[in-house]
């Protein structure tokens, strides 16, 4: 029965580990974006979001740090004081109430379209012939006060990555096709990124 | 189990540190979207008092209970005290009058000139 219990916790240790990097990984590809993380739907950051994920982060950080730090091994606190369901129902309630008050007013809830953002032109670029030219890819600036500097810009081939980008200051990137064709039609992502705004991407459809 | 259990703590340690730092620093450069965190949202959009009591005391309320925690994690989970939910409670109240009175009197302006 021991060797029951052990195989299964160490099958549940595998799972939470790979679950674990999972979740790391998709945060560094950007699948999971957390750029939005407390932005209301406007694009602006709010406070409300912001102090709840604070004492979200706090609170169970103290918990396993109880958990971890339990004596004769990990175990959970025998109790849990009641002042810590209230912060945590202050929080979430100024949180929920908060979203009611923003929701009230249309204005509270408007696209998106006052967010900083990157946007490459041309957005979609189709090669006529194997080997064939690709115009030159710009990022321009959306949703800035007119004469905003150019931030710092990386660009970045989305993985399957055929081909090749060449930077080209300040705001511009010559890609270059493979030699050899992957297979028309195969589609070639690029993006570009700033920090404080949008990222902005272009499509490449290979012939 | 012991070493099952070991595992899973510096496991959990390291994925809550990472998250940690993820966040940390993208809300350092920019990565996490932080713009007009403290400001008014209606209006001038100048900086809101409300909003700033509001962070300094979430942050001082975060640290306040983390070092009681660091300080004896064996003691169990340390209780929050009274004081510190009055302030919280009377911060919180602050920003959501404010917020709520700046929507309304944006609303009403703008009932006004449409009419």
């Amino acid at each position: 029965m021991s060797n029951l219990v052990t195989v299964i916790g160490w099958t549940l240790c595998g799972m939470l580990i790979l679950l674990e990097l999972a979740i790391v990984s998709l945060i560094f590809t950007g699948k999971i974006d957390l750029r939005r993380l407390i932005s209301e739907p406007t694009g602006d950051a709010s406070m409300s979001r912001f102090q709840f994920m604070i004492f979200t982060f706090v609170i169970a950080l103290s918990l396993f740090l109880v958990i971890a730090g339990h004596k004769d091994g990990p175990g959970f606190p025998d109790n849990i004081p009641s002042g810590i369901f209230a912060l945590l129902g202050i929080s979430g309630s100024s949180y929920l109430v908060s979203k009611g008050i923003q929701y009230s007013d249309p204005e509270g809830i408007k696209d998106r379209t006052r967010m900083a953002a990157l946007q490459i032109s041309p957005a979609t670029f189709t090669q006529t012939a194997v080997g064939g030219p690709v115009p030159l890819l710009t990022a321009n600036l959306v949703n800035v006060p007119a004469g905003t500097p150019t931030p710092a810009l990386t660009w970045s081939l989305e993985a399957p990555a055929h081909g090749t980008i060449t930077p080209v200051p300040p705001n511009q990137v010559q890609y270059t096709a493979p030699a050899a064709s992957p297979g028309a039609g195969t589609k070639v992502t690029i993006r570009v990124k700033a920090a404080g705004f949008e990222d902005g991407t272009a499509v490449v459809t290979l012939a | 189990m012991h070493s099952i259990s070991k595992l899973i703590v510096i496991d959990v340690w390291a994925f809550l540190g990472v998250l940690f730092a993820i966040v940390a620093l993208r809300i350092l450069t920019g990565g996490i979207n932080i713009r007009g965190l403290l400001m008014e949202k209606h209006g001038s959009r100048r900086l809101s008092p409300g909003r700033v009591q509001l962070l300094l005391l979430t942050l001082a309320a975060a640290f306040n209970y983390l070092n009681n925690v660091l300080s004896d994690p064996q003691g169990g989970l340390p209780d929050v005290s009274s004081t510190w939910l009055y302030l919280l409670s009377g911060s919180h109240a602050t920003y959501l009058g404010g917020k709520a009175f700046s929507t309304i009197m944006e609303k009403a302006k703008k009932d006004k000139s449409s009419k």
